[in-house]
């Protein structure tokens, strides 16, 4: 099936703080957290219902802050029931992993509503839930800079007419003082892209390419208006 | 054309092969055992699905049984098939915790990590073409079959050997423990009685192919769907799998009276199995044949898909279901077609496998008998 897919809204969430395509940017010292250690405090623009962020692990609250960021709040309601779910990571939950690991061998340690955020999808149950998403739900786990993947995938299940939209991330929130002590690899970036099937009337966008080539975009997007380069189409 | 089944493998508390696992099934045999390797860990239950130690040489160490399972299981496919795979095959592995050293008390940097398995799986397979890894809770492998299917089907590849694994580990045994998701003894899903899951171990995969002239039974369609509604609990009115259904049936261009039988998550969750029921009437006007495995395997968590779906490819050979064991009194909220025997079924032609995790993750898989 060739259908023509528009990318709708791109965001970066990384140490700097929050940016996306339409304009917004929001640092971490006007949030008074500190992403280095996971801290990641609500905000009404990011988080939504403030008791339900804060249940969240960290690396959830990452990727429910770039969904919003990708303006899930704006799409339309029926395009929701066809929306996908496309999250690429390397670090995946292991910074729930090992917290949830080092309640094992304590009296009374383990904290049973953490095992849940112990798979790497649950993330994208929690952004589901928050914009009631109910297309396809994918976790691909990729080695540190093949997050392209993500937007391949995404690209394919609208390609495919299984959904006539999805939101991909890309990357994942481990901080390096919770990746070092264990020797994994520190991620601390995640960029989204939501991809939208174009409507008959609407002009593309970008014509995608491949994965990579989007992802590259959406970074630019986010990067700042000077140093955007050409489109990819 | 549809992807066509050319391979097969499993390991399974039942041992090691595919016809192994669907000739025990039928046969009604009890894999669920008092915990062996698992024994000394504090949970609320007595039993377990374990792989049989004499079955797969992890050496004693519970971080390399998933390598050692999936590696097996994956040659055995290759082995049916009779061929050795070429970079125009990809390697789709399944899976929720993979290899946990570096997490928990050992050494080793699985980190848990699904790619890091699928890439020392293509090492051990000295497999050439591209790897992905998927991680989608307990619809993990049907995910995987998903994703190779659309892979397939867009031409991108023209094989894909899906493999799903999962090894149980302290740390998988106590979360779902202190979730209080555990039956104390042997799970018996859609009974009245019925009082949480058992867990279990073990890796299956399926070696697809779409290229001409490579006969097989068929993966006719797949569908996914989520339930935008809870974290650890399904929807309670099974619209979300009722969806994965119907996409599944669309992908497959075929009307719901199509489908033969249903080979069910069935994890004996109270919540799960009545969810289930409520899904099929949703889908189905006239009660479709159904059964599960899970009171025998126990729940597989990532293998589950792959070694689930080696028995809804059962029943369509067999054209016959296998038994619900520990079935006694059918829960009127559950599939009411559930028969504790083995039955014998007039058509078996196309057989749906279903599939529901946390995060509210759904999805469904037509297999169709070869043509």
């Amino acid at each position: 099936m060739n259908r023509a897919i528009h990318v709708a809204a791109a965001c970066t969430v990384d140490v700097v703080g929050v940016r996306n395509s339409a304009g917004t940017t929001v640092d971490w010292q006007q949030l008074d957290v500190d992403p280095q250690r996971a801290r990641i405090a609500w905000r009404e623009e990011f988080g939504g219902d403030a008791r339900a962020f804060r249940r969240l692990d960290p690396t959830t609250r990452m990727v429910w802050i770039a969904a919003a960021a990708c303006g899930l709040d704006e799409l339309p309601e029926p395009l929701r029931e066809r929306t996908g779910l496309v999250l690429a990571s390397a670090s995946g939950c292991l910074a729930a992993d090992l917290r949830f690991a080092a309640g094992l061998h304590v009296t009374a340690g383990i904290e049973p509503a953490l095992f849940a955020y112990t798979l790497p999808s649950t993330a994208l149950g929690e952004v589901a839930i928050r914009h009631r998403l109910r297309g396809p739900t994918l976790f691909l786990s990729v080695p540190s800079g093949r997050e392209a993947a993500g937007v391949d995938a995404g690209l394919d299940l609208i390609s495919a007419g299984e959904a006539d939209a999805a939101l991909v991330l890309c990357g994942g929130w481990l901080p390096a003082v919770v990746a070092e002590p264990v020797g994994a690899v520190a991620e601390t970036r995640i960029d989204a892209l939501l991809l939208r099937l174009a409507e008959a009337s609407a002009t593309p966008t970008i014509s995608p390419s491949d994965g990579a080539a989007l992802l590259e975009w959406a970074r630019s997007e986010t990067a700042g208006h000077g140093d955007r380069p050409a489109d990819p189409a | 054309m549809n992807p066509t089944v050319v391979g097969r493998g499993a390991v399974s508390c039942f041992g090691r092969g595919a016809a192994r696992l669907v000739d025990a099934v039928f046969a009604g045999e009890q894999g669920l055992r008092p915990r062996a390797r698992l024994a000394k860990v504090e949970c609320l239950t007595s039993v377990a699905g374990e792989v049989p130690r004499e079955v797969v040489d992890a050496a004693g160490d519970p971080t390399r049984l998933p390598l050692a399972m999936a590696a097996d299981a994956a040659r055995q496919a290759i082995t049916e098939w009779g061929s050795a795979p070429d970079r125009h095959t990809l390697l789709v592995l399944a899976t929720t915790k993979a290899d946990l050293s570096g997490i928990a008390p050992h050494g080793g940097a699985g980190f848990g990590s699904p790619h890091r398995l699928a890439t020392a799986l293509a090492t051990e397979l000295r497999f050439p073409g591209p790897t992905a890894a998927v991680s989608c809770a307990c619809a993990s492998g049907l995910a995987a079959l998903a994703f190779a299917g659309r892979a397939l089907r867009a031409g991108r590849f023209t094989r894909a050997l899906v493999v799903g694994v999962d090894a149980l580990h302290e740390f998988v045994v106590r979360g779902f423990s202190a979730l209080l998701a555990l039956a104390p003894g042997p799970c018996r899903p859609f009974d009245r009685a019925r009082d949480g899951l058992s867990l279990g171990e073990g890796a299956g995969a399926v070696l697809l192919s779409a290229v001409d002239g490579e006969a097989g039974a068929e993966l006719l369609g797949w569908g996914e769907s989520n339930d935008a509604n809870h974290i650890t609990g399904p929807s309670r009115d099974g619209t979300g799998l009722a969806l994965s259904i119907t996409r599944a049936l669309r992908s497959a261009d075929v009307p719901p009276d199509a489908v033969d039988a249903v080979h069910l998550h069935g994890t004996g969750t109270p919540f799960n199995d009545a969810m289930e029921g409520r899904a099929l009437a949703r889908v189905f006007a006239v009660p479709v044949p159904a059964a599960g495995s899970k009171a025998q395997l126990g729940h597989t968590l990532g293998a589950a898909g792959l070694l689930e779906s080696l028995i809804a490819l059962g029943i369509v050979e067999r054209t016959g279901l296998p038994p619900n064991l520990g079935l006694q009194e059918l829960d009127a909220e559950c599939p009411p077609t559930l028969q504790a025997a083995a039955t014998p079924l007039p058509r078996a032609e196309r057989v749906l496998k279903v599939a529901a995790g946390f995060g509210g993750i759904n999805a469904a898989v037509l297999w169709g008998a070869r043509r």
